[in-house]
């Protein structure tokens, strides 16, 4: 690990941002996002989270897959993103949540042409989070922790006037001999001054690294380490009649806010949109939670009230996904916890479910 | 997610009313790559509309052209069905799992069917009497509406009826002047006809309110779960297991089905 002094910070994503499309957290209209940047000076640096989620840059709100012709003349051409980008300021739990969704875009027999695309072309800068949400973040329930850095390039470890600079793989690395290439911004060694920069001259700095991380590693996060997931998505097998499904439906809106903010959620549509001669076929967001989501054509609707509904979303996410892929379809983000108008978000669920109610 | 252009070739009108027709299709690239098994699905676009999940009604021992029967029932069969030979719509598939072909050998077969849920059933039908020396005794029970109604009439009175040990028993809900068959509801149609489920392999499909019931009548005629084979279908919009539409459980019906056996229904959650 390596230390970049925090003045040098925007000068640091100054060059991110001359090396590749650069999106950060930036504030807007109040609240953060990711947006592209083109210097370090919009980005901002004391944010628990985005409000939306990084899977956005992967798998868009709206994503154009092709172009086309209509019959009789038809004819099809694919659009593929070709922008080489970097994701920075990611955070454990979006970083768990791309992962898990690469089981479900890159797994199997049928690999996501569009997502494996934006994967391989962004560069992903990691943060650990100095300060988990106290009412919101989870992570911890599902064995991720503020300093989990699985799946980044590269992790950024805050540490007063400084931050720790992890490389974790050869992209990392790439991206790091870009960044300093011409000078003008260096990273130093972590441990006292003088003793580590001794090349070769014993574990100081090594050491100093590790203390770090492992901080990062046990950091509490209270609503997390309070839930007990446990053998939950065995435990549900047998609850698919639960009557909880029922009573905690009943406050659900059916407004989607869960399933959009949601890093996990993944569920789209496909739409074609004619022009006047030709036309483009998009994927889009959709909602589980939307009344009219598995309505056939001919009127049969399997999950018609919101009790079926409800149900769906949390066993999925708890039990089904369990099942596919053997883990929780869920990284404790928060943002259900932050967002849901009824407070019927994943924390409350899964404490509701497990009996317990200390978690508030 | 990228479809096969294909060029309707041919299209037939099944029923008397014209809201069932068959299309079709070559691909526009013979090299193109599409191999079906029987019971399996494909994507069909229609470019500007939007696509839909259809069963592939021809057997893959007849393998182009690729047979589409479609019901209309909304705005995507619509558009299609207002298509005419020469127009170009979009293929990619297939999809899903298929009827248990290699188990069922040297078993008698009793197929069931009502209405467009004769489709799937006609691509492992077809397959069957292909390969007519591996299969037992065949019956094929099928219903609909009306005599207008019934799909396929040709296969239905000229062809299958004159294969080897081979039967076609036909009901309708209403008959009319004409109509010298049974008139009775499929499950009822079944339970006079009572066949005997030793060695037997039962396959239904038709719509959800008749597989209902032809699964409890099968289980009233002495059927084992194991014996019954049948197919569901859920809205779907990829095809592929990804946009999370077609579950049932932790089981995506694009993947994993459309062919379960009533054993493997029995252990999921009952929301189809």
């Amino acid at each position: 690990m390596r230390r970049l002094e925090r003045k040098d910070m925007r000068a640091f994503l100054d060059k991110l941002a001359s090396a590749a499309s650069l999106v950060a957290p930036v504030r807007e209209d109040g609240v953060v996002v990711f947006r592209p940047v083109s210097s370090g000076e919009q980005v901002v640096l004391d944010y628990v989270n985005p409000v939306r989620s990084a899977k956005e840059l992967f798998f868009p709100q709206t994503e154009v897959m092709f172009r086309f012709l209509p019959s009789p003349v038809a004819g099809i051409t694919p659009v593929q993103p070709d922008r080489q980008t970097v994701l920075f300021g990611i955070r454990p739990c979006d970083l768990a949540a791309l992962s898990l969704l690469d089981e479900v875009f890159l797994g199997g027999d049928y690999r996501d042409a569009c997502w494996a695309r934006r994967r391989e072309l962004t560069t992903l800068v990691g943060m650990a989070c100095e300060q988990p949400d106290e009412s919101s973040c989870f992570c911890t329930a599902f064995g991720i922790t503020p300093g989990t850095a699985d799946g980044a390039d590269i992790m950024l470890y805050p540490a007063g006037e400084w931050l720790g600079v992890e490389v974790l793989t050869p992209r990392g690395q790439a991206l790091l001999d870009r960044v300093l290439s011409d000078g003008a911004v260096a990273l130093g060694e972590i441990g006292p001054p003088g003793a580590a920069s001794q090349a070769g001259a014993g574990g100081g700095a090594g050491e100093a690294g590790d203390r770090l991380q492992q901080e990062y590693l046990k950091r509490p996060v209270r609503l997390g380490d309070r839930l007990r997931v446990g053998d939950l998505a065995k435990e549900l097998d047998d609850r698919f009649d639960d009557p909880y499904w029922e009573e905690a439906s009943r406050r659900c809106l059916g407004c989607g806010i869960c399933t959009y903010l949601c890093p996990t959620c993944h569920c789209f549509l496909v739409t074609d949109v004619p022009k006047r001669d030709d036309g483009v076929r998009l994927r889009c967001w959709d909602s589980c939670q939307f009344k009219d989501f598995l309505l056939m054509a001919g009127g049969h609707n399997p999950r018609p009230t919101k009790k079926e509904r409800t149900r769906q979303r949390f066993m999925h996410k708890l039990n089904y996904f369990v099942h596919r892929y053997g883990r929780y379809l869920c990284t404790g983000c928060g943002r259900c916890v932050q967002h849901c108008p009824v407070g019927l978000d994943m924390a409350t669920v899964i404490a509701d479910l497990r009996g317990v109610s200390e978690h508030v | 997610m990228m479809p096969h252009l294909a060029r309707i070739e041919e299209i037939v009108a099944e029923t008397a009313s014209g809201d069932v027709k068959t299309f079709r299709v070559q691909f526009l690239d013979p090299e193109t790559s599409f191999s079906h098994l029987p019971g399996q699905c494909a994507m069909v676009s229609v470019l500007g509309v939007g696509e839909a999940m259809i069963s592939i009604s021809s057997s893959p021992t007849r393998p182009r052209p690729l047979e589409l029967a479609v019901k209309q029932v909304g705005r995507l069969t619509a558009r299609l069905h207002e298509m005419e030979p020469g127009d170009v719509i979009g293929v990619r598939g297939p999809y899903g799992n298929h009827f248990p072909f290699e188990d069922m050998k040297g078993k008698d077969l009793l197929f069931i069917g009502g209405g467009i849920g004769l489709a799937p059933l006609r691509s492992l039908i077809n397959y069957v009497l292909d390969n007519r020396g591996d299969y037992g005794k065949i019956d094929i029970i099928y219903g609909a509406r009306s005599p207008g109604d019934l799909c396929f009439k040709r296969e239905l009175y000229d062809v299958w009826p004159l294969a080897p040990d081979t039967r076609v028993l036909l009901t309708v809900d209403r008959g009319d002047e004409e109509w010298k068959g049974a008139v009775a509801l499929v499950p009822h149609f079944l339970e006079q006809v009572h066949p005997e489920p030793e060695g037997k392999l039962a396959i239904t499909c038709g719509p959800p309110i008749m597989i209902k019931f032809t699964l409890e009548s099968l289980k009233k005629l002495g059927f084992a779960d194991e014996q019954i084979v049948t197919t569901l279908e859920l809205k779907m919009q990829c095809g592929i297991g990804k946009c999370g539409r077609c579950n049932i459980g932790s089981r995506y019906v694009c993947l994993d089905g459309p062919v379960f056996t009533l054993a493997q229904l029995e252990t999921m959650p009952a929301e189809y």
